[in-house]
């Protein structure tokens, strides 16, 4: 009862105070330790953090989304660096930008309030995440990468990554996941703060077109391969059936930008994805 | 809600207070669905090191046009195969039965100290015919690539897609290597498939695991001519197990569930069939997963609403839980109410309850306050559907019910206290 009306007591105090808008900042896979300037590169944040009354109004994190997205130094990483962003700046206003697996993190956050006593704080001062390229129901890559992993006991994780993230989006995995302890997929209980997704709709690898540069050239390098395991509508990691399959589609890539996003762009300031997302803040 | 009813709410939150324990029901007859411990397990006092120990309650509104479903166990549907192939046999020539034209190979060794396979090394045998230095491939992705991140399969790995030119049919690869590799294949499009279902998404230890198996070419039962089966926990513990041939003519296998894994993480079943196609030996690979939970609670069968005085509409229930071990324990729910233009059962919200709970039998509330009430446009009657138990630190799914309490009447606030 006691946790009721501290949160009601917060949803008041929010009520009569100023709004004090902020962002952050959540990347996907990987361990990261300046995601600012490895994961999204400062035009794309500095673009999209200029879109605030107060530009300085930012975080972007840096957590370890190798693990399993309950683990300490994944969302409750997350919720450390959310809660020191919102006492330090007084934000009362959140817009969380996520890529890929991140969506995941912060989903498991706003589905699971109880599980950590500082989430309800953070899930009301939630105005909206605008997920990017979200992982919602996993990607067949993550079978492809772990399939063999298992059947040969002397193998154990020795082929494969030894990443708990990996292991949970196998779309087998994200099927029990979105099921039963994540929120926001169809015929789920939808998520307490809106969830807009931006979806990425195809790659392109031919290196005679400018567009397959931006986000960097090597790292669309590749793609044919990857994407056989995937459908015809994806951003060469991930289907587009998966992007939009938690939340609401806010829009898919070209519907807004007239131009395509692979994976790897829809977290770089490539095509105006940075100045839409500056415009919505 | 304006914010004078949220300080008047505040005010009668600090001093409301039941103004009678209401009568306790037994939760409803348990539906088909429903998950229900038929005995708890005592097990040994886990740590509750780093699991948070205060008691947290959240509810929010749902959107009344968006229904809730259940969900249905994954069915995968596979188009390759994997194996681990000894590197004499690698040197000898590793037969493929390729079913449709550029099939992906991906080669990794056993071994990740030793070094990558360069795909250009590897001889391509069709037809009686040799295709060396990718002659007989139409992609290429090297272990550097993979390195770089162009793809995201395991370090060491490297791929390639075999010509389409050379069709379908009998393929040999040979190379030389120091050791075993696990050669991939995957056939996208092929007419051979694999399906492996669970029959259930999750399982209480000591009940009975039931698989679905079918292999099929254009959609036609093949028979296979052998089947490796294992179950594998998220521990690491493994054991075999059987395919049999099913009524329909397909294949299942049962399993008695072992006990829940010490470490996070869901079971695996991975399954291999050989079968023989136009004279040549195929293989296929699917692999599925599970979760599994250890009853060390449940509900304990009685159910209240509890009247509670506030400015708007509120439900509280109170749901006894039996507890054998101590955790951390999740109840969940969701209020349905019904729509007055037509008369469905709509959702209206959900709310959670977290807190460690000691041995014994302890009330657990669920709250759906007037801060997700207020204004939802729904009437009586009202059910309380989907009520789980949940046990946080092993991520376990304990005890489901469909549906747990009926309402029939309208929210009636109790008179003030004079």
């Amino acid at each position: 009862m006691l946790r009721t009306i501290f949160s009601l007591a917060a949803m008041l105090w929010l009520g009569t105070a100023a709004a004090n808008q902020g962002v952050a900042f959540v990347h996907g896979t990987g361990q990261q330790t300046n995601a600012y300037a490895d994961y999204w590169q400062a035009p794309f944040v500095d673009n999209v953090r200029a879109g605030l009354p107060n530009p300085a109004n930012f975080v972007v994190i840096n957590c370890n989304f190798e693990k399993y997205w309950w683990d300490a130094a994944a969302a409750g990483c997350l919720a450390t660096q959310l809660t020191n962003f919102i006492n330090a700046r007084g934000i009362t206003q959140l817009t969380l930008i996520t890529h890929s697996n991140g969506g995941n993190v912060v989903r498991w956050i706003l589905s699971n309030p109880t599980w950590d006593a500082r989430y309800p704080n953070i899930i009301n001062r939630v105005r909206k995440v605008i997920a990017l390229a979200p992982s919602s129901t996993g990607t067949p890559l993550a079978n492809a990468v772990m399939n063999g992993n298992v059947f040969e006991q002397s193998l154990g994780w020795l082929l494969g990554y030894k990443s708990d993230a990996v292991r949970q989006q196998q779309v087998d995995w994200m099927s029990f996941y979105n099921a039963n302890w994540l929120r926001g997929t169809s015929g789920r209980p939808a998520l307490p703060k809106p969830f807009w997704s931006v979806v990425g709709t195809d790659v392109v690898s031919a290196i005679w077109n400018p567009d397959a540069y931006c986000g960097g050239y090597t790292l669309n390098v590749g793609l044919e391969i990857t994407q056989a395991w995937l459908d015809s509508c994806s951003d060469g990691f991930l289907n587009c059936s998966s992007q939009q399959a938690a939340g609401t589609l806010w829009f898919r890539d070209t519907q807004r930008l007239g131009k395509i996003l692979s994976h790897n762009q829809s977290r770089r300031a490539c095509f105006g994805l940075d100045t839409t997302l500056r415009g919505n803040l | 809600m304006s914010r004078k009813a949220l300080y008047l709410l505040l005010a009668s939150l600090l001093s409301a207070a039941p103004v009678c324990a209401h009568e306790t029901v037994a939760l409803p007859r348990p539906g088909v669905s429903d998950q229900i411990p038929t005995a708890l397990v005592r097990a040994p006092a886990r740590s509750l090191e780093g699991v948070e120990n205060q008691e947290v309650q959240f509810a929010w509104r749902l959107d009344a046009t968006q229904p809730l479903t259940q969900a249905q166990p994954y069915r995968s549907e596979s188009l390759e195969s994997w194996e681990l192939v000894s590197a004499e046999v690698l040197a000898r020539g590793h037969r493929l039965r390729i079913t449709v034209p550029g099939a992906i190979v991906r080669l990794s060794p056993a071994d990740a100290a030793r070094a990558p396979i360069d795909p250009l090394s590897v001889l391509v045998v069709k037809d009686g015919r040799s295709y060396a230095n990718g002659s007989g491939m139409s992609s290429v992705l090297g272990a550097d690539e993979v390195a770089s991140g162009v793809a995201p399969f395991p370090d060491g790995s490297s791929a390639f897609r075999l010509a389409s030119n050379l069709g379908v049919g009998e393929f040999e690869l040979r190379a030389e290597t120091s050791g075993a590799t696990l050669v991939h294949v995957y056939e996208p499009g092929s007419d051979v498939r694999l399906g492996l279902s669970a029959e259930r998404m999750s399982y209480l230890s000591g009940e009975t695991l039931r698989l679905d198996v079918d292999l099929q070419n254009a959609g036609r039962a093949m028979t296979a001519s052998s089947w490796t089966a294992n179950v594998l926990a998220p521990d690491g513990r493994r054991w075999p197990l059987s395919i049999t041939r099913a009524a329909d003519g397909g294949y299942e296998a049962q399993w008695t569930v072992a006990e829940a894994a010490s470490t996070p993480g869901l079971f695996e079943v991975e399954v291999q069939a050989r079968a023989d196609l136009d004279r040549s030996s195929l293989l296929r690979n699917a692999k599925t997963s599970f979760a599994v939970a250890l009853p060390t609670a449940r509900f304990a069968g009685g159910i209240r609403n509890m009247p509670v005085r506030m400015v708007g509409p509120v439900y509280l229930f109170e749901v006894d839980v039996e507890v054998a071990t101590r955790s951390r324990y999740q109840l969940e729910g969701s209020l349905y109410g019904t729509d007055p233009k037509s008369g469905r059962m709509v959702p209206v919200a959900t709310a959670q309850t977290a807190a460690v709970l000691e041995t014994g039998t302890t009330p657990v509330t669920l709250l759906f306050g007037p801060d997700v009430l207020e204004g939802a446009n729904v009437m009586a009657p009202w059910e309380l559907r989907d009520l789980r138990l949940m046990d946080q630190p092993s991520l376990s799914v304990i005890e489901r019910r469909e549906l747990a309490y009926v309402i029939a009447g309208e929210i009636v606030l109790p008179p003030p206290d004079r």
